[in-house]
């Protein structure tokens, strides 16, 4: 009898063990994490940290990182169709924008956000890739859209800071007569040469304008006279003299090492520029940073911002969406975007974190943003066919002296008209 | 029996090629009739509308046309290289060796490797062109801008020539090795030239082998991507496309978010044929006897 009531005992310590055992099976959850970074990039070595001071705070959450780099997205377009399950991913917002989220394989993650994480992001961040309010990426790393340039280089030139468009060619003016170039461009990008028009133009006609312009279906929206001041106007930073005749020829990164060598003022780029260029600059280079100045007439402000954010994304079918989600309000608490500053030397969205001293003039114009429109006015996001094949190779033609300001114009009504009509 | 043996020998080779090859280049065709970005399991049924698209793309024609040029006016200068060294090589030259050797060199260096020294040579200001032409005080062609968006496809040419002459080169020195030397010294105690021992024996003899080259470099030509992508950069301007390059633009998320995996796949489907066709033409065109020696 003793015998049998011991055997029961056991029994039932036996079921409770595995009771036990089963409740951690249920909640232990490993998140398999798809990275836009490489492993030894410090943004990793950032996410490294987040992710394992995560998992000491929350035990039963362990990640599995793959580092895919910056085809990440693509990579994930292999994984979904072999059926590899992914929990969460990061990349560029507007390469986010324009295909797992407008595939509507983001999990919409409007109901697992805190108050407090919603309400921590600087102005505009969290909304600007929102669907009808609903939330489906997470900006964790903010790069703003500014001229980029040498404080110590403005000040041996004799130039000031520039308020209006006018002021900036007059900069160029008095940055030529010291004998260095104003701004370099890269000959081979594009979608940097692009906001010389996607500012403008949103100077002008407010933020969101160039998205505008091309939504309307007839191609009229391009006819406005403000287009064609646009594409002038980027036309006019040439005839200024604001940037040199080689320039065309650098191709990326060889226009922006002018500034690490002393022969270049700045660029007009994004926040990431420091960064790219440290290991040529030294720490000890003055960086500053203005927005694109207001124009005369203008409905945009000047404090009207483009940024490029990076973001995560949890995946629909995703296994465990709400622990991925509670790691994403964790990714935006104080702890983690000051590691994410320290480590990776970025910028990021919350509020009241310092970033890196390079990029304080970043921070500054992150902070007093009136409105924000994705990098080039969002046309790439929107409508990234159109602006690959046409907008951005028409307008490098014409700011590079191939074609006219009028051409331009002109060929961006007819082909716009094209794209509609094909896409009815 | 001798039927069912070579079934048996032929059909692991059969199989994995179908499997491996035929399979997905079905598959590939199949795709092409979607519009589908790859990601869900959203595709639209669109016939040959992708086709259709694609005969009025003005960018998938400019990048027809570089092929075109990369194929012929590449091809004209690779080749004239080529047959011009094998017939120094030939000639009796001291170091034959070592010249052959470091023709083919450039073949075995990583191509972003080369085309980094390439747009080294041609960068604006710094660049060891510029700075060579300012040596020689040739001031106005200094200036030029070698990888601006109009002179950049010619310059990546040059470096294109320079590293596919030595493979070609190779490949056909190969071939006039296998000539009989005792040829050569028969036209040479008649009297022939090194140019008349070039054209009237070597070519000739080494037919098979140079229309071996020419589907190579045809084939080549066609499927480009690597060496002008990485001359061009991540950003690659549209003066440097190629379709294989256009392909991976509209397929696969550069910059620009375009995942438009079944007009890629069209354009990929387009690349065979056009092989197909080149590889057809080569070998109608330059048919002849076979000369045995």
């Amino acid at each position: 009898m003793p015998q049998k009531s011991s055997r029961s005992r056991l029994a039932a310590l036996a079921v409770c063990a595995g009771a036990v055992v089963g409740a951690n099976q249920v909640h232990a959850s490993e998140l398999v994490f798809w990275s836009v970074w490489n492993e030894p990039e410090p943004q990793a070595v950032a996410l490294r940290k987040i992710m394992s001071a995560y998992s000491q705070k929350h035990p039963e959450t362990s990640f599995k990182v793959v580092w895919n780099g910056r085809q990440n997205q693509t990579k994930l377009r292999g994984a979904l169709q072999a059926g590899i399950p992914v929990d969460l991913m990061d990349a560029d917002a507007d390469q986010l924008a324009g295909g797992l989220q407008m595939d509507g394989l983001g999990y919409d993650l409007t109901g697992e956000l805190t108050g407090e994480t919603k309400s921590a992001f600087l102005p505009g961040v969290l909304d600007l890739y929102a669907v009808k309010g609903h939330y489906i990426q997470f900006p964790y790393i903010y790069n703003t859209v500014n001229f980029w340039y040498n404080k110590d280089l403005l000040k041996k030139v004799g130039g000031s800071v520039p308020a209006t468009f006018d002021e900036l060619l007059s900069l160029c003016r008095t940055t030529r007569k010291a004998g260095k170039d104003a701004l370099v461009i890269e000959g081979n990008v594009g979608f940097y040469n692009v906001l010389y028009f996607s500012n403008y133009l949103e100077r002008l006609k407010g933020s969101g304008a160039v998205v505008k312009a091309f939504e309307d279906k007839s191609g009229a929206g391009w006819s406005d006279p403000a287009v064609l001041a646009a594409a002038k106007a980027s036309r006019a930073v040439w005839d200024a003299g604001c940037i040199a005749a080689d320039a065309p020829g650098f191709q990326y990164p060889a226009g922006q090492q002018t500034i690490a060598q002393g022969d270049t003022l700045g660029e007009l780029v994004a926040s990431w520029l420091p960064t790219e260029l440290s290991e040529s600059t030294g720490k000890d280079f003055s960086w500053g940073a203005f927005n694109f100045p207001a124009v005369a007439d203008g409905k945009g402000k000047a404090t009207d911002l483009e940024v490029g954010l990076l973001s995560f994304m949890v995946l629909k079918n995703s296994a465990h969406p709400k622990e991925a989600a509670s790691f994403l309000n964790d990714v935006i608490g104080e702890d983690s975007q000051k590691i994410l500053v320290a480590e990776g030397g970025v910028g990021v969205p919350r509020r009241g974190v310092a970033w890196p001293a390079a990029l304080a003039d970043g921070q500054t114009a992150a902070a007093n943003a009136t409105a924000l429109s994705p990098f080039g006015g969002g046309l790439t996001t929107a409508y990234p066919e159109f602006t690959s094949n046409v907008l951005h190779p028409e307008f490098n033609k014409m700011f590079l002296g191939k074609t006219t300001p009028e051409e331009f114009v002109s060929t961006l009504v007819a082909k716009t008209k094209e794209y509609w009509d094909s896409h009815k | 029996m001798r039927r069912r043996m070579i079934v048996a020998f032929l059909a692991p080779a059969v199989g994995l090629y179908t499997v491996f090859l035929v399979a997905p280049a079905i598959q590939a065709f199949y795709l092409s009739l979607f519009q589908t970005s790859g990601f869900g399991d959203q595709t639209v049924w669109l016939g040959l509308g992708n086709y259709v698209k694609l005969w009025s793309d003005t960018v998938f024609w400019r990048s027809l046309y570089n092929m075109a040029i990369i194929m012929f006016v590449g091809g004209v200068f690779i080749f004239g290289l080529a047959f011009v060294f094998t017939m120094l090589l030939n000639s009796g030259m001291w170091g034959k060796k070592l010249f052959r050797a470091l023709i083919f060199m450039p073949n075995i260096i990583a191509v972003v490797a080369i085309t980094t020294f390439w747009s080294f040579v041609f960068m604006p200001r710094y660049g060891l062109l510029t700075s060579f032409l300012k040596e020689l005080g040739l001031a106005s062609l200094a200036t030029t801008a070698w990888t601006a968006p109009q002179n950049v496809f010619f310059s990546m040419l040059v470096g294109l020539v320079w590293i596919s002459t030595g493979f070609f080169t190779i490949l056909i020195l190969a071939g006039a090795d296998k000539i009989p030397t005792d040829m050569f010294e028969a036209a040479r105690l008649e009297g022939a030239s090194n140019l008349q021992i070039f054209t009237q024996i070597t070519i000739p003899m080494m037919w098979d082998v140079i229309i071996i080259t020419l589907v190579l470099w045809a084939t080549q030509a066609i499927k480009m991507v690597e060496f002008p992508y990485a001359f061009g950069g991540p950003n690659i301007d549209q003066n440097l496309y190629t379709p294989g390059i256009y392909l991976y633009i509209m397929g696969f998320g550069q910059r620009e978010p375009v995942y438009a995996l079944g007009y890629a796949t069209a354009i990929g489907v387009v690349l065979f044929v056009l092989t197909v066709l080149a590889i057809v033409a080569i070998r109608i065109l330059l048919r002849r006897d076979r000369v045995e020696f």
